[in-house]
């Protein structure tokens, strides 16, 4: 998600109603809106519909989407906001906190291992999926959404600093195992 | 411990956070050896990578996306309050009846007005006439152009229909078909039935003539001719043919056409008394020449000639002498009186004329 390329296709569809460029939007935005979604409600299907519904509006009220100036933040709150909704009204759902589900798909869902083949991007590729949930999440809304620290902290509802922190982690783990690796290659 | 001051400042790097400062001290770090600089370029790259959406779940998720879209549901959000679900759940059937009822009154109307309207709907197509020794120009409302030689008539929906655009036509007529996908142009005639792919061409087909012609300029037409045997018999007429059929004998030939220097030959003849504004310099096609009000003919025989004189300047021939109708002629005319006219035939064919109020008598 590229906020600029966002926002050019937002003026696309205010201005042109542009199916073209709505189809874009959704290629772009909806498996990231969906996982975010995902990781408060873990549940696929509700975060699906989440994340469409969200779109949807932007086809509803085109006007009003092409004036909004972080659009990819925007489109995250009302997802988080729309999750926090159903949690609060359907306590039968019992929702478990971030950290102690140990979903393998979750951030994986909807994306597959690049094509190139890259030796150390798969040994990267597998390290991120075996982070701790809270880690993974904000590594994957750092790298793949393009988020600023502030935003994904006021998203998550955490300190700027967990985020440096888990961050780190994430990085640290990733060298590790690229370093063993290396150590590998060298012995053969 | 320092190690991990690394990893902060690499993550901070990466999102494009650091500080000048920091930046500094993350070059330290590359320098002091304790770092392998090769990783961090790996884990740079990767961090660059856009992630691969599997396009297969994308573009089926997007096809219910649509679907929902087009739904526009709004009742959902109805239904969400309890009480309005339950207060309004009668009336919501009874609306529904009354949308059906409505829906029934117009639909019924407008199936009445199908049957009985539109027969005595005057407007629905409109018929353009020209005199004998007028002509015509001007457009549909598709914008195909049209020239409608004299003595000619054409019939067209004031409106087009959606699928294709369908005109009647009896007489000669020039048409700049203006091209639409999937709304073909089709031009009927007595003997016609012409497909139009969006081209330039020239129909002629007077009741009376023994010709019947059609002259392709350029872009494609499909003719169908329908003979007496109700064979119908299809031609694809390429740039530059001329498909003629014999009204009578149902008789077809195709030509190719050629640009010709449209020579006055009477001219050197006529020289003296009627100096004939040059045309020598235009070249064009005999088919097509009415359009620059040249009159034009090419080994026709004087009975053909006859017709034509007769739509393009309104006057009746009467043939007293029948063998005057053999006599085979080539010629140009432009801008000329019809006295003027008969005078040049007069001079270079021997043919005596007399003209009583608007009847010429061939003698």
């Amino acid at each position: 998600m590229d906020n600029k390329k966002i926002k050019d296709l937002l003026y696309q569809i205010a201005i042109y109603e542009d199916e073209y460029a709505y189809k874009q939007l959704f290629m772009n935005c909806f498996i990231s809106l969906q996982n975010f979604g995902f990781s408060f409600l873990k549940n696929r299907s509700l975060a699906e519909e989440i994340a469409s519904d969200v779109l949807l509006d932007v086809w509803k009220k085109k006007q009003y989407y092409n004036d909004i100036e972080n659009p990819k933040s925007y489109f995250l709150t009302v997802v988080k906001n729309a999750c926090l909704k159903v949690i609060s009204k359907d306590k039968k759902l019992r929702l478990l906190p971030l950290h102690d589900v140990k979903t393998e798909f979750f951030a994986d869902y909807g994306t597959k291992p690049n094509e190139e083949e890259n030796n150390y991007f798969e040994v990267i590729d597998s390290t991120v999926s075996q982070l701790p949930e809270k880690c993974k999440l904000i590594f994957k809304m750092a790298k793949e959404d393009k988020l600023k620290y502030k935003e994904i902290a006021s998203l998550l509802n955490i300190s700027v600093k967990t985020i440096d922190a888990q961050l780190a982690i994430a990085i640290k783990r990733i060298t590790e195992a690229l370093i063993k690796v290396k150590k590998n290659e060298k012995i053969q | 411990m320092e190690k991990n001051r690394y990893y902060h400042l690499l993550g901070r790097h990466l999102n494009t956070e650091i500080l000048d400062s920091e930046k500094e001290e993350l070059q330290a770090f590359k320098r002091s050896q304790r770092i392998d600089p090769e990783l961090e370029n790996i884990i740079s790259e990767y961090w660059q990578q856009q992630p691969n959406f599997d396009q297969d779940f994308l573009n089926a998720t997007y096809h219910i996306h649509l679907a929902k879209r087009s739904q526009n549901k709004p009742q959902q959000k109805i239904f969400d309050l309890k009480l309005i679900k339950t207060f309004f759940k009668k009336s919501i059937k009874w609306t529904s009846f009354a949308a059906v009822a409505i829906l029934l009154f117009f639909l019924g109307r407008s199936w009445f007005s199908k049957t009985s309207y539109l027969n005595s709907k005057p407007n629905s197509s409109q018929i353009k006439k020209t005199n004998l020794g007028t002509k015509s120009h001007f457009f549909l409302n598709d914008g195909t152009e049209v020239w409608l030689n004299s003595g000619s008539t054409l019939n067209y929906p004031r409106q087009f229909n959606k699928n294709k655009r369908e005109v009647q036509l009896v007489g000669e007529a020039y048409f700049k078909v203006s091209h639409k996908n999937n709304q073909p142009f089709y031009i009927n005639t007595p003997n016609f039935k012409i497909k139009v792919l969006g081209t330039e061409f020239n129909v002629k087909n007077y009741e009376k003539d023994a010709w019947a012609e059609t002259t392709l300029i350029s872009g494609k037409i499909e003719l169908n001719i329908i003979d007496k045997k109700d064979i119908e018999r299809q031609f694809i007429l390429k740039p530059k043919e001329k498909c003629i059929l014999n009204t009578q004998s149902h008789a077809i030939m195709v030509n190719k056409i050629e640009k010709k220097v449209l020579q006055d030959k009477t001219e050197t003849i006529l020289e003296n008394m009627n100096p004939i504004e040059s045309i020598l310099n235009d070249t064009t096609f005999v088919e097509t020449a009415w359009l620059n009000n040249i009159l034009s003919f090419d080994n026709q025989s004087f009975f053909d000639v006859s017709e034509h004189l007769k739509r393009w300047y309104n006057y009746d021939f009467i043939f007293e002498n029948s063998k005057a109708k053999d006599v085979m002629m080539s010629g140009t005319f432009k801008n000329q009186s019809i006295d003027q006219v008969l005078k040049i035939l007069e001079y270079s064919f021997g043919i005596k004329f007399e003209v009583k109020d608007k009847i010429i008598i061939v003698k």
